[in-house]
């Protein structure tokens, strides 16, 4: 676990283990936990499922704050300097790295990503 | 002749002036890389570097004005995507990543002919704030190498701050470059959201993270913008703004400039020797011919509870991506596709993306979303508009960088007091898009131990603007280093 001056992207695990933000604690369940994990796509070991357990409440508990805040009438930010729709022009551009983009691909065949049977 | 903590002005007139070749710059900075013990690169990029350096002679050598950049060497985050370079965000899933394609910022330097010598840590993904994190061991701050510079932007400060690279690219998207640039005694520029192209930038919070620069002055930032903002077809984020030409424009006179002191920035539990020198700091402004006026930014302490929402949930969208499919890393066991996706994300992520990625998914899931989002983007608005009274009051705020003086590496779990305030510091200006640059102000004793430092460890003033207000926190920040030498003092020097 690492704390401290974490000024930037600062670490959930702070916030998880710190015991100060305790509010409504309702602890998410097993099954809450593996749910998230498939939406997530992530496989989770037995230890895992109960360590997230504890750490996510933990999260959600510390923002139960905000609930708090008054926000009647005010809107949600969708994009912070104000831009709305930026467009561009239609134009078809020639791209010239299709072997450089493939070279990272772990498995290829006769050009095509190469990947497991779907059905 | 020492060419390691030159301005970019002087570099640019020694190579005009022919005194020194790119070709030498660039040997003698790579000769400083190969001595450096502080982990403060992932790769470097030697061959590649001699051969841009020759390219950048040659351009010097025939007749014409050289770009501003051209043959002076710098460092880049390892974050940036680069042609034929690989780049790893610090993270094994991407261990073997060549992109196919430049940044936006990469390939505006490319124009200018600058030299990339490597690639720098940083912590994993950006997700963490000591270099810690990172797939490739931790940074060591050069002027304590038991302590940690600061991170994300961990390589990047650590190599300035050594004189390993006359400046390199960093990226924000909540404290990233003041926090490393604070701790490391260098200058950092956290842009306006939008200033700078986020295109090949490994995306971590898309509707916060800006890459910007690290290097040992104003002026050097200043020359810097100019080259790297503007608008970018490749994201629509960036906006028509025009962009101002920065380093001509610099003013050190300060008369009728309105310095705002927020007082929830001064906070219980900052270290007694960072709160000075901050405050002397904003003495010198005076002296420059500012006007300082006390402020009030009461929704500061919502900041970090809305980032520790909207930051999860662009993360678990943005890391969607690693799918074991096209590139990164692939499971060697897996039965069918879906095993695909769920082992070789549960094997290259590390602890903390993960727990970001569930985080973000449950908060975003049906159910869960008006609760959580929605709500946490309204406050963000609050935030925005409070910010943007402020700044009709006042042209700049004047504030810590970071609560303390760089910890101890591997200790910082016994200093649980600073991460709160230190969030409190930086989020809110990122939430809202505001433009801020970190520069040194002194030295304090830390509060954990002692150092070897004879002097203390670096202390770092914020300065923050309104959105697109650069040449504003230009201006101040040119003002205080005209008047003082703190950016002049560099580790063992």
């Amino acid at each position: 676990m690492q704390k401290g001056s974490r000024a930037e992207p600062f670490l959930l695990l702070d916030i998880a283990y710190n015991g100060k933000f305790l509010y409504n604690f309702v602890m998410l369940t097993r099954e809450e936990v593996i749910k998230l994990s498939q939406l997530a796509r992530i496989e989770l070991s037995e230890n895992e499922v109960e360590k997230f357990q504890k750490e996510l409440s933990t999260v959600l508990d510390y923002v139960e704050e905000l609930k708090k805040v008054d926000t009647d009438g005010i809107p949600e930010v969708f994009e912070v300097t104000g831009l709305q729709n930026v467009q561009r022009e239609d134009k078809v551009e020639i791209a010239d790295n299709h072997e450089d983009i493939f070279k990272n691909a772990p498995e290829m065949k006769d050009g095509l990503y190469k990947v497991k049977a779907i059905l | 002749m020492d060419y390691s903590y030159l301005s970019l002005t002087e570099l640019r007139q020694a190579l005009d002036e022919k005194r020194v070749s790119s070709i030498e710059l660039t040997k003698a900075f790579l000769e400083r890389i190969k001595k450096s013990d502080l982990n403060a690169f992932i790769t470097v990029c030697e061959e590649e570097a001699l051969r841009q350096a020759k390219i950048a002679d040659d351009f010097i050598n025939s007749p014409g004005e050289n770009p501003f950049l051209c043959g002076i060497p710098f460092a880049a985050k390892d974050l940036f995507c680069t042609r034929g370079i690989r780049t790893t965000a610090a993270s094994k899933i991407l261990d073997n990543y060549i992109p196919p394609y430049d940044s936006t910022v990469i390939k505006k330097l490319k124009e200018q002919k600058a030299v990339l010598l490597g690639k720098t840590n940083l912590d994993q993904f950006a997700h963490g704030s000591s270099g810690e994190t990172s797939g490739y061991g931790p940074t060591k701050n050069p002027w304590d190498k038991t302590r940690m510079p600061g991170g994300s932007s961990s390589g990047s400060a650590a190599a300035v701050a050594e004189g390993l690279a006359p400046f390199a690219l960093a990226t924000e998207t909540g404290g990233s470059i003041r926090q490393p640039a604070s701790l490391t005694g260098i200058s950092g520029w956290k842009p306006t959201y939008g200033r700078v192209s986020r295109y090949g930038v490994i995306a971590m919070g898309s509707s916060l993270d800006s890459p910007g620069a690290m290097a040992y002055s104003v002026e050097d930032l200043a020359h810097l913008a100019e080259v790297m903002s503007g608008m970018d077809p490749k994201d629509s984020t960036t906006g028509q703004a025009e962009v101002p030409q920065y380093s001509k424009n610099l003013s050190a006179d300060l008369k009728g400039v309105k310095v705002g002191i927020p007082k929830e920035y001064f906070v219980e539990g900052m270290e007694e020797g960072v709160k000075q020198r901050v405050l002397e700091a904003i003495e010198e402004l005076k002296k420059a011919g500012a006007q300082l006026v006390d402020v009030s930014l009461p929704n500061t302490k919502y900041g970090s509870l809305v980032y520790a929402i909207v930051c999860p949930s662009e993360i678990s969208s943005n890391l969607a991506r690693y799918d074991g499919i096209r590139y990164g890393h692939v499971t060697k066991d897996a039965k069918d596709l879906m095993e695909v996706y769920t082992k070789s994300r549960a094997e290259g992520f590390g602890d903390e993306a993960k727990r970001r990625i569930l985080t973000g998914t449950y908060v975003l899931s049906a159910g869960y979303y008006d609760a959580y989002y929605k709500k946490a983007q309204k406050v963000r608005s609050l935030i925005i508009n409070e910010f943007k009274e402020v700044f009709q009051k006042v042209d700049v705020l004047a504030c810590p960088s970071t609560p303390n003086v760089a910890t101890k590496l591997g200790e910082a779990a016994n200093n649980p007091l600073h991460g709160y305030i230190a969030d409190q510091l930086n989020i809110p200006g990122s939430l809202a898009g505001l433009p801020a640059l970190s520069i040194p102000c002194g030295f304090a004793r830390p509060s954990d131990g002692d150092t070897p430092s004879m002097d203390g460890l670096p202390v770092g003033l914020q300065i923050i603007g309104p959105q697109f207000g650069e040449q504003k926190i230009f201006n101040v920040g040119y003002a205080y280093q005209q008047l003082t030498e703190w950016h002049k003092k560099h580790p063992g020097v």
